[in-house]
């Protein structure tokens, strides 16, 4: 038998009920975040790999054709996804659970720019398959998808070698391997 | 004492002999008493059945036929003794001899020898005489021989090894002794014995070296004898008897004659009674008459297994008449008719000197001539006749038994008569304490004169005899007592033989021993015991209804155990009896109870002070009655009936909430749907085991109160104060409960008690009874009172925290509850509407009232809290005062409001046991902020 009031003692019970709905309720919106994180991880791995990409495309066309139109594509991209950065990209925690527009900017943004710079790699990586093709003793014996291949083969492996003189060792094994019989 | 005498014992030994054949034609003829109720069974030649005759009219049948006819056989029927031989003696004296030539053939002629002699003798010489012409000593060779073979064909595993008998058999002793047993048996010794000399047979088998050899001389010398007797039985009939009754037939034909053979008794023929009997019932075979003497059961028995018929119809078949002497109940017929006759003729025929019979009194006192008997006491003797625990009322065992008997002896007859094994004595039909002298008991059971009102005696009689009468009885020449015990009603007289039981009660006072017919004194002492009520209910006798309990034993009958050896069983520690002692004090009102049973009277006509008979029975009652008492509280460790029920009555009250201390109320504990919880003052949580034993208990409470009421009622609503106040005094003396817990059922249920009129066994409440008082006991009432104080305390408390009652907050709240159980799902069940309905009315009022009578209902108990003791009572008295708090409805309410809380939040804790937390500390962030800062270093790295 309690000794306390049974109007005391019901009022502790809807507190009791109102504390446990609000957990209830954090509960639910913790796992909507989650599910958001998710999403935007997923842009943000996509736009890294695209801009990976074509960091390695630029500096292999620098080595093989410095002057180049399409040279200056890297820094422009850099300059252009600086300037269209929203403000919560670095430090999305809050737009990811509240949602609403900054969350749809940031998904937006980061789905676009990996977009262009995927479409900017790709310009460049057709460049650079024409190079090697005109550029190759056997004057171009074999398709030009088997070139275009192989670019990307090489963009690979540059996208963890940095430097010129890396670029420059690829391109001459490039060269070699177009001077393979088919 | 005297016995004066008339007679001689040579002279009645010569007339009373157990044979007829032993007496000389013409003492035959003067003692014989004539047949005058011989039964005809059936009788072909006149075509009468079940029909009476008498023997001249038998005798007339049997020698009235043609000469030529065929074999015709009689069977003269009857008990041993009952005449057969008289009749075929007097057959034999007194047949036309013109017409038959009668052959009689006694009892004692059971070989083949002696009737091949008595035959030859009888037939004066028409028979040619076997082996007539041959030396007797050839005879005897020939026998030896013939006794050689029979032993090597037929005998040879009784007499192993057979080459020393054969020289037994062959020696010179043998041959003499069967010499002179043939010179004897021509020469028309009848009763002469083959081997008779058993010191002599011994010094044979000892010079033959056989004693050594044989364990039972006497079988062998049986057997022995069998041997040559069927040796001489071949050597003299050369193998068959049906040649020589052949030639006695032809020869008498001849003369004009039949041949009338008169055989005693069938039954102790031999060998020969399968050849003599086979010819006879051949019916063509000769032209013989013959009476046969047959003891009653051997014709079914034995007889059919001596002829070649196949069954006891194909016997009768072949009979022309059969006569029957005795009755189905061993009587003979027409005895009883001519009995004083028959005693005249053989006293008559026993004194020598007539005169010495005329002198007085000993001719007028007893019955014209008859001393030492009278009319009466021949009568009362021969319907006392007893042979083998049967009646068997014969001339034999009369003359033996009786006249004979009574004769020779040294005491007065009525001292014969009451040794006699053949007598079963009659009744005394006076109280014995009237007539305190033994020798007068006897003679005036034997002499006495009964009328309806007294017995009577000459007083000459006792004279005669030295027998002394007291003189307050004695009055002109007549001795008379008051006769007791007359016979009962025709119509029970007729069913009962009250005069034996009667008889064999006085035997049994007399000297104890085995008392066969006590069920009647029993019957008689239970008809007036039971005038007090059955001694084995233990009710109270003044009470209008209700149940009593009852000693069972015995069902409808009062179990009484008969003392000196009576044969009934005496009482043992649990099957008590009514003790009937039989001391002389008792004597005179167990004879008057037994004739009451066997009379059929009432008290008032059998017993001569019905008072002191009422007082002697009510003593029994009472000590009976005390036994059964004194056995229900022994193995109820000294409580009494009524502390029993008393005790019962109290707890079952107590349990159903009424409970009473003095001053008991007979209202029925029925709670009808209120459940036990609501009204037992017992906790199920707090006095589990008193809850559960006193549910228990409680199913009986209609039993208890039924007992309560046939015990300490004088009617359905009015209390037997005296009673009542006597079991309160005697229950409080007493802890009742502590010995009930102690009871021990296995010992219990050995016990008859049940409760009456229901016959339920008082183990079935006993049981229950006992598990409470044991659950009782083991309940700490100090520690109940304490945990009861508390929780009072704590309803207390509860009570002062709703101070001040806000009651319209309190609907709010309510009406939240209900809205969230909605809302969680939980399911609402109806009860709980009325709990909440009960919290809605409740005042503040009604509340601080209910506190009130907390705490004076623990200022009470705390103010006599020393003197507060174990007592069960006082505890079981406060629980009841605690019932109206307890079950105010508020405490219900406040439950089912917090069980609907408790539900509820059960309820929510698993509708929202989601838990949610930081995203910043997730994984999957911190491998996002990884990438963004790839990113971030990729556009900004140059």
């Amino acid at each position: 038998m309690t000794e306390k009031s049974i109007i005391s003692l019901l009022s502790e019970t809807c507190t009791t009920l109102d504390h446990l709905k609000m957990h209830d309720a954090h509960a639910e919106s913790y796992e909507r975040a989650q599910e958001r994180t998710a999403l935007v991880l997923q842009a943000a791995q996509r736009l890294h790999a695209a801009l990976q990409r074509l960091r390695a495309a630029s500096l292999l066309l620098k080595v093989v054709a410095p002057d180049c139109h399409l040279a200056s594509l890297w820094s422009r991209t850099c300059t252009d996804l600086q300037k269209g950065m929203p403000r919560d990209f670095r430090a999305p925690a809050a737009a990811i659970v509240e949602g609403h527009l900054d969350l749809l900017r940031l998904i937006e943004y980061t789905a676009c720019s990996a977009a262009v710079a995927e479409e900017r790699g790709d310009q460049i990586a057709d460049h650079l398959a024409r190079l090697m093709q005109e550029s190759s003793r056997d004057d171009g014996a074999h398709p030009s998808a088997v070139y275009r291949a192989w670019i990307e083969e090489a963009l690979s492996d540059l996208v963890r070698k940095k430097n010129a003189d890396d670029a420059h060792d690829m391109w001459q094994m490039l060269l070699r391997r177009c001077g393979e019989a088919p | 004492m005297k016995y004066p005498r008339t007679w001689n014992n040579e002279r009645v030994l010569q007339v009373l002999t157990t044979e007829s054949r032993q007496k000389e034609r013409d003492l035959f003829m003067r003692t014989h008493r004539p047949f005058m109720q011989i039964r005809v069974d059936f009788c072909k030649e006149k075509g009468i059945q079940n029909t009476f005759i008498d023997e001249d009219q038998l005798r007339e049948l049997v020698q009235n036929s043609s000469l030529n006819a065929h074999n015709r056989l009689f069977f003269v029927v009857g008990e041993a003794g009952s005449g057969k031989s008289e009749l075929c003696q007097w057959l034999e004296y007194t047949v036309d001899e013109r017409r038959v030539l009668p052959f009689h053939i006694p009892r004692s002629m059971t070989t083949a020898t002696g009737v091949a002699a008595l035959l030859r003798q009888q037939s004066k010489g028409f028979i040619p005489k076997t082996l007539s012409k041959t030396p007797i000593t050839v005879q005897v060779r020939h026998i030896i021989s013939s006794a050689i073979i029979i032993l090597y064909e037929d005998r040879s595993s009784v007499f192993p090894p057979e080459e020393h008998w054969v020289r037994l058999i062959e020696s010179h002793e043998m041959h003499q002794m069967i010499e002179v047993y043939l010179q004897n048996i021509l020469d028309g010794a009848k009763t002469f014995e083959l081997l008779a000399d058993e010191d002599e047979i011994r010094r044979i088998l000892n010079k033959y070296n056989l004693c050594s050899l044989i364990e039972d001389i006497s079988r062998k010398k049986g057997l022995l004898r069998e041997i040559l007797e069927q040796a001489i039985e071949q050597t003299f009939w050369l193998g068959d008897i049906r040649l020589v009754l052949d030639d006695i037939s032809r020869h008498l034909i001849l003369q004009n004659r039949r041949p009338l053979l008169l055989i005693e008794d069938i039954t102790g023929f031999q060998t020969l009674s399968g050849k003599l009997l086979d010819y006879l019932f051949d019916l063509s075979t000769g032209h013989f008459d013959a009476v046969i003497g047959v003891t009653s059961g051997f014709e079914s028995t034995r007889l059919i297994d001596s002829v070649s018929a196949s069954d006891l119809t194909g016997v009768h078949h072949r009979l022309k008449g059969r006569f029957v002497l005795t009755d189905d109940h061993g009587c003979s017929y027409g005895l009883e008719d001519g009995l004083i006759e028959l005693t005249r003729a053989y006293l008559d025929a026993v004194r020598a000197d007539y005169s010495q019979a005329v002198q007085e009194p000993l001719f007028s006192a007893f019955s014209q001539g008859l001393y030492p008997f009278t009319e009466t006491a021949l009568r009362r003797v021969f319907s006392s006749l007893y042979e083998d625990g049967i009646p068997r009322r014969t001339p034999r065992l009369f003359l033996e038994h009786v006249l004979a008997a009574a004769l020779l002896a040294e005491t007065p007859p009525y001292l014969t008569f009451d040794r006699s094994r053949y007598i079963k004595a009659p009744p005394l039909l006076f109280r014995t304490d009237d007539v305190p002298d033994p020798h007068l008991q006897s003679l005036l059971r034997w002499y006495g004169e009964i009328d309806d009102d007294f017995i009577t005696l000459d007083a000459r009689i006792a004279d005669v005899w030295g027998v002394h009468l007291p003189e307050h009885a004695y009055r002109e020449g007549v001795y008379r007592i008051p006769r007791a015990y007359a016979g009962p009603a025709p119509d029970i007289a007729s069913n009962s033989a009250w005069q034996q039981e009667l008889s064999e009660l006085q035997s049994w006072l007399n000297k104890g021993g085995m008392y066969p017919s006590r069920e009647v004194l029993k019957r008689g002492i239970e008809r007036v015991v039971r005038l007090f009520g059955d001694p084995r209910s233990l009710g109270n006798p003044d009470a209008a209804g209700g149940a009593s309990i009852v000693y069972a034993r015995g069902d409808e009958r009062l179990p009484i155990s008969l003392g000196r050896n009576s044969g009934d069983q005496p009482s043992t520690s649990t099957y008590i009896k009514l003790k009937i002692a039989c001391s002389p004090d008792e004597r005179g009102i167990l004879e008057e109870l037994a004739y009451l049973a066997l009379s059929g009277k009432d008290l008032l006509q059998a017993c001569r002070n019905v008072a002191l008979t009422l007082e002697w029975a009510q003593q029994r009652w009472r000590e009976y009655h005390l036994e059964v008492r004194d056995l229900f509280a022994r193995h109820l460790h000294g409580i009494t009936v009524e502390q029993f029920i008393w005790t019962s009555w109290r707890l079952i009250c107590g349990l159903c909430g009424m409970p009473w201390d003095r001053r008991p109320h007979l209202k029925s504990c029925d709670v009808g749907n209120i459940p036990y919880d609501r009204v037992t003052p017992w906790s199920p949580e707090r006095h589990g085991a008193c809850y559960a034993a006193g549910k228990e208990f409680l199913r009986y409470s209609d039993v208890v109160r039924q007992l309560f009421i046939g015990t300490f009622a004088l009617h359905a609503s009015v209390l037997d104060v005296e009673a009542c106040t006597a079991a309160q005094q005697s229950a409080a003396s007493l802890d009742v409960i502590d010995r009930l817990a102690r009871v021990s059922i296995n010992a219990w249920r050995k016990l008859p008690f049940r409760i009456r009129p229901t016959g339920q066994n008082l183990s079935d409440l006993l049981i229950p009874l006992q598990r409470y008082a044991h659950a009782l006991k083991q309940l700490n009432v100090q520690v109940a009172y304490t945990a009861d104080l508390l929780d009072l305390r704590q309803k207390e408390r509860h009570l002062a925290a709703q101070e001040p009652f806000d009651h319209s907050l309190l609907q709010r709240h309510l009406a939240t509850l209900r809205q969230q159980c909605g809302e969680i799902g939980l399911t609402w069940r109806q009860q709980w509407d009325e709990a909440l309905d009960t919290l809605r009315s409740v005042t503040g009022e009604q509340l601080i009232n209910l506190r009130r009578e907390i705490q004076r209902l623990c200022a009470s108990v705390e103010a006599r809290s020393k003197e507060i003791t174990d007592d069960i009572w006082q505890y079981q008295q406060f629980r009841c005062h605690l019932r109206p708090i307890i079950d105010h409805p508020y405490w219900l309410a406040v439950a089912t409001v917090q069980t609907i809380q408790s539900d509820l939040l059960s309820a929510a804790y698993t509708r929202y046991r989601r838990r949610g937390g930081s995203i910043t500390n997730t994984r999957q962030y911190r491998q996002l902020k990884e990438t963004i800062r790839n990113v971030w270093s990729e556009i900004t790295d140059d």
